[in-house]
């Protein structure tokens, strides 16, 4: 089997319930930044966390994300990666916030300067160094910047967490990662952050073409968001009009079909990418199912991937009509659906969890022309 | 018969069914978490109408998406029509934008199936 699969589901199972982690790789703008903090929102809202949490995250990703615009550095060779990343990771009732971009790599030595400088100050400190910078040097492009770090590091009650990677004499990969304080924080947590599960996470994406990821808990509202994301990312095209679609199906198969591994149910446990290559998107899609509906899924597929142009349409419309169509393990229509819309094969894959749970992944290519 | 008026939302349509003013017209998105849900007062204020029909009844079909689970409800909003094509010169007008090549096919093939006259009208 592909064993890109595995490596999908390796970077998928550690998530629980509550957890999630979102991810977007590519270029800052003003509007994404717009898009982000909404994803944010949506995501927030439903958690149990206070305004006031809420503001200090919107607070950190903002100044975070503006940190990016300003600095990052255009890339004149194609061979590496100039993306910058955005993370959002919730774990344990933690929530931390990952930016990275290229940045000159004569400027690193100053930035750590500035970032050790910061974190060696004690909360009163921070406010006098804050103090001391607004009065001597006035409102310049370079003490906003610093400005940025320490409010940063003074919302966030915690270091600020940095790596920094070097690309080649020019170029460095500035990682800089934040933990919010949150109020209800527990001392028996025994989840041992790392930046580098987040940079082996980027190398990930990188390797894959992936450039927005999801894993958490799928519904409805997170779905829209990370639609607005798409929509608001690319022109409206033939292929942005398919990648929504199949998107729809996909992601809302997991919200409504996804199991989890908890006795609590109540929860749609779900991953989800989209990856850019030249010619065409992927989008990646996959979740737990019940070992029980495996087999008859399977079979589905493979009937939906046999056939041709004529079958799915004649299929398509028997089912539209057949009103009484129950299947507990199929969409209906969704694979017909996509199929059609995609033109290609729908490729999928089963791996056996345990007794009961089974993880499907299923893989979608997109021509960009259509 | 009072109209029944829905609001557009991020995953919900605009619908408008209006007997007095006669307008009949779905539009923007239909991605519900619920389809049948949702549909269900659509399908049930069509059903009434079509007992005692306006001579002429125009449908508007502007939808910009659909998902499948909308998809069966909006065959089941075609089929009431067309049933009451007996009692009402109905025609239905499929709207799609130019760039929507997904759209237009949808339209071309719920044309075929349908038995209603169908129009599809293509907007930029």
């Amino acid at each position: 089997m592909d064993k890109s699969f595995d490596l999908i589901y390796k970077q998928f199972k550690d998530v629980e319930k509550d957890d999630f982690q979102y991810i977007y790789r590519g270029d800052i703008t003003p509007k994404l930044i717009m898009n982000v903090l909404d994803f944010a929102k949506s995501n927030l809202a439903k958690a149990e966390d206070t305004k006031k949490l809420k503001n200090r995250i919107y607070y950190i990703m903002g100044e975070s994300l503006q940190n990016i615009a300003r600095h990052q550095v255009a890339n004149d060779t194609d061979n590496s990666d100039n993306s910058a990343i955005v993370v959002i990771h919730k774990k344990k009732n933690k929530y931390y916030i990952v930016t990275g971009n290229l940045m000159p790599a004569k400027e690193q030595d100053i930035l750590k300067d500035k970032l050790d400088h910061i974190n060696s100050l004690s909360p009163e400190e921070l406010n006098d160094f804050c103090r001391d910078i607004r009065l001597t040097t006035g409102f310049t492009e370079k003490s906003g910047a610093s400005l940025g770090l320490i409010e940063m590091a003074k919302k966030s009650g915690n270091k600020l967490v940095y790596s920094m990677k070097p690309i080649d004499d020019q170029k460095t990969y500035f990682y800089l990662s934040t933990e919010v304080l949150t109020q209800n924080e527990t001392s028996d947590c025994d989840y041992e952050y790392s930046l580098n599960d987040i940079i082996e996470t980027h190398d990930f994406l990188r390797g894959n073409n992936i450039t927005l990821s999801f894993k958490g808990d799928f519904n409805q509202d997170n779905l829209l968001s990370l639609l607005s994301i798409l929509n608001n990312g690319m022109n409206e095209s033939p292929v942005r009009i398919k990648l929504f679609s199949i998107m729809v199906e996909l992601l809302q198969n997991i919200v409504k079909h996804a199991d989890n591994l908890d006795a609590d149910t109540g929860w749609k446990a779900g991953v989800f990418y989209i990856c850019e290559q030249n010619d065409r998107f992927r989008l990646i899609a996959g979740n737990y199912i019940k070992r029980e509906l495996a087999d008859d899924l399977r079979k589905r597929f493979d009937r939906i991937n046999g056939m041709n142009a004529e079958e799915l349409n004649a299929e398509y419309k028997s089912i539209l009509f057949n009103f009484n169509y129950i299947n507990p393990v199929s969409t209906g229509l969704g694979i017909i659906d996509i199929r059609r819309k995609s033109g290609g094969k729908v490729d999928y894959s089963l791996i056996n969890i345990n007794n009961t749970i089974d993880f499907l992944t299923v893989k979608v290519d997109i021509k960009k022309q259509v | 018969m009072k109209p029944y008026i829905k609001t557009a939302t991020a995953d919900t349509p605009s619908v408008i069914l209006d007997a007095d003013r006669g307008i009949f017209e779905i539009s923007q998105m239909s991605l519900p978490e619920d389809a049948v849900d949702f549909y269900a007062p659509i399908l049930s204020w069509l059903r009434e109408y079509a007992q005692d029909p306006n001579p002429d009844t125009v449908f508007n079909m502007k939808l910009e998406y659909f998902n499948t689970a909308s998809s069966k409800q909006l065959i089941q909003v075609l089929l009431i029509l067309q049933e009451m094509e007996k009692r009402s010169n109905v025609l239905v007008k499929w709207f799609y934008k130019e760039i929507d090549e997904d759209m237009l096919s949808l339209g071309e093939e719920y044309k075929q199936i349908m038995k209603v006259p169908f129009e599809l009208i293509v907007v930029p």
